[in-house]
């Protein structure tokens, strides 16, 4: 896998703390939905928190192999030779990127308001063989992640107009952010500040879906 | 008047039969809940496997009552709908 991204050597444990803390909210979010499933027994809240839970697992994914791959290099990377380091890295990320694309797909799923597995196996089908067999993994990732990206969105501000509810803005809003930190990413290929920025605009998008859920929980 | 969803419905039903303080019968249920009467069985029936009412046989015909599932669904009805119209869901 060639470059992913140009991570700068200050921000490297802050970006573990923070992928940490997305994973937490995103684990909130799915159990906040798996409750409301245990309470209505409606299958689409069942199948939205199997959505945040895989993009909980993709984040947490991430940070640990950043976490291996930190405490590696501050022991001399004595232990693994340079092929193994970089193999960890890669495999790391792959994984990241698939779960992170079975989740959005789950949740683009969600929205299409059907009942055919058939067209939720070819969402994810489609999904993971552009990535495999994709010679830029990480363009292709962003990109797919974009697509669903715009769907979600599009689904959530329509959701908005028909409901005028402003506080319902807010989740729609954070999506766009997270489209725009995947774009960020994309540009993380060649320079590091996009790398933060990304992780920066992603961790507002993320605190926005913290407060919404906080909205909620006074409920 | 806005065309309700199915939290909404479901949860319009469980009131009406909540409102009787025990046994109602599909009657009534048919005349507050606003359904036709096709609409109205599928619910009940839905109701019925998710534990939310018990359907009760008697001479007279048949009666429902809520359970404690369904008491439950009412009182977190307002966080449910608040997270199913910030997620765009149902």
């Amino acid at each position: 896998m060639a470059n992913i991204y140009l991570v700068p050597n200050w921000f490297f444990s802050y970006s573990i703390g923070l992928e940490i803390a997305f994973a937490l909210i995103t684990i909130l979010v799915a159990s906040y939905s798996f409750r409301i499933y245990n309470l209505c027994k409606e299958k689409e809240y069942k199948s939205f928190g199997i959505g945040f839970i895989f993009i909980a697992v993709s984040y947490l994914v991430w940070a640990f192999v950043n976490l291996f791959l930190l405490d590696k290099i501050s022991s001399g990377v004595q232990a693994l030779t340079l092929q193994e380091f970089v193999s960890i890295g890669s495999v790391g990320i792959y994984v990241y990127m698939l779960f992170t694309l079975i989740g959005l797909a789950t949740l683009a799923y969600i929205t299409l308001k059907t009942n055919n597995n058939k067209i939720y196996a070819l969402m994810i089908i489609i999904s993971i063989v552009a990535l495999t067999f994709s010679l830029n993994k990480a363009i292709t990732f962003h990109l797919l992640s974009a697509i669903f990206l715009i769907f979600l969105i599009s689904h959530f501000f329509i959701h908005y107009l028909k409901t005028k509810k402003h506080k319902n803005l807010l989740i729609p809003i954070a999506f766009v952010l997270l489209l725009a930190s995947h774009i960020h990413f994309i540009f993380a290929i060649n320079h590091y500040v996009y790398y933060v920025a990304g992780h920066i605009t992603e961790l507002i998008a993320y605190l926005m879906i913290l407060g919404r859920l906080i909205l909620i929980a006074r409920k | 008047m806005k065309k309700r969803n199915k939290l909404e419905i479901i949860r319009d039903i469980l009131n009406v039969i909540r409102s009787r303080n025990g046994k109602i019968k599909p009657t009534h249920i048919l005349y507050k809940s606003n359904l036709s009467h096709q609409m109205m069985e599928e619910y009940l029936a839905e109701l019925i496997e998710k534990q939310f009412i018990v359907q009760h046989k008697t001479a007279n015909g048949k009666t429902y009552s809520i359970t404690e599932k369904g008491i439950n669904y009412l009182n977190q009805y307002s966080m449910i709908m608040d997270f199913t119209e910030s997620f765009g869901l149902s």
